[in-house]
């Protein structure tokens, strides 16, 4: 089979995984996107890993009627994207657990941080007040991303990272 | 560096009490019912459409408990955004951090291009409906405004 074909599969396939279970996860404050971002930057690599990122944040955002909101898409795919080319350098130096789940953690921080200047300003809402309010948000979203980094990144990265392989030289 | 699983199930265990406890704090659900036996005070609500026209300016009794969801929901047919944003007037889906709120009697915003923008005593409010607790003499106002205004 073509490469690219294969490639192209691959992306719209884990992209699917992506929305999924964002979407089944909804009605809970946990969502499995930070970790499964960072499984496919080890697995998928930098550049596959963002294109699946922007795809899911327009199909998210089209989903949820926020496609036209710039203080919602934008801050999210600039959120996303750090969070990946974070992870992208620090799998490359270490593969220590507990590094990533450090890491993991502030990725939740990093997350609602992003969304702060551009609320704020395009809303005309107290800075301040947003920040002490959404703070308590990003500590949930760090220690889930924690929680799903000690149980599913290892497992999950080794598992997908020989179907890849298994699936590249097919 | 590998974490054994006695480890990973400590943290683990350390990291789910914190979260049940944010959790707690954050939960804006509010309460199916409101005890109105007794009022602890007022708020004065406005409600105001796209082209500035006061369309409701009620005194309304606040009870324990209250938030402004409660308050209006005792008082107007409400319309809240369901799962996927669309306009529910059954208010039956409430987001984990409370109801996102699209219309109110003929009041209605289509959250694509205009929101309804809820003001306490003036200020933009940066909490929605289940987050605001209103206290007493609290001025509410309504605005139906386009998204980018």
């Amino acid at each position: 089979m073509n490469k690219q074909i294969k490639v192209m599969t691959l992306l719209a396939l884990a992209t699917s995984v992506l929305m999924v279970q964002e979407l089944v996860l909804s009605f809970l404050p946990i969502q499995l996107t930070t970790v499964l971002l960072m499984i496919y930057t080890s697995v998928f690599g930098l550049r596959k890993t963002m294109l699946m990122m922007t795809i899911h944040v327009i199909i998210d955002n089209i989903l949820l009627g926020s496609i036209g909101m710039f203080n919602i898409v934008i801050p999210m795919w600039l959120a996303w994207a750090l969070i990946i080319i974070i992870f992208n350098f620090v799998s490359k130096r270490s593969s220590n657990l507990v590094i990533y789940m450090i890491v993991a953690y502030f990725f939740g921080h990093l997350y609602g941080l992003m969304f702060v200047p551009f609320q704020a300003l395009l809303l005309n809402i107290d800075i301040i007040d947003y920040l002490l309010i959404d703070l308590l948000w990003e500590v949930v979203m760090g220690i889930t991303n924690v929680i799903l980094v000690i149980w599913i990144y290892e497992p999950m990265n080794r598992y997908l990272s020989k179907l890849y392989q298994r699936y590249m030289n097919v | 560096m590998k974490i054994s699983l006695v480890t990973k199930v400590i943290i683990t265990a350390v990291m789910v009490i914190i979260l049940g406890v944010m959790i707690y704090f954050l939960n804006t659900q509010s309460p199916s019912e409101i005890t109105t036996e007794e009022k602890i005070g007022e708020i004065h609500f406005r409600l105001y459409n796209e082209d500035d026209t006061l369309v409701i300016d009620d005194m309304l009794n606040l009870y324990h408990d209250d938030t402004l969801f409660t308050i209006l929901n005792r008082h107007y047919d409400l319309v809240c955004a369901d799962r996927n944003y669309q306009p529910d007037d059954t208010c039956s889906y409430s987001f984990i951090n409370g109801y996102v709120l699209l219309g109110i009697d003929d009041i209605e915003s289509d959250w694509y291009t205009t929101v309804l923008s809820i003001y306490v005593n003036g200020d933009l409010a940066v909490e929605g409906v289940s987050g605001i607790d209103p206290k007493d003499g609290d001025v509410i106002t309504i605005r139906k405004t386009d998204y980018h205004e």
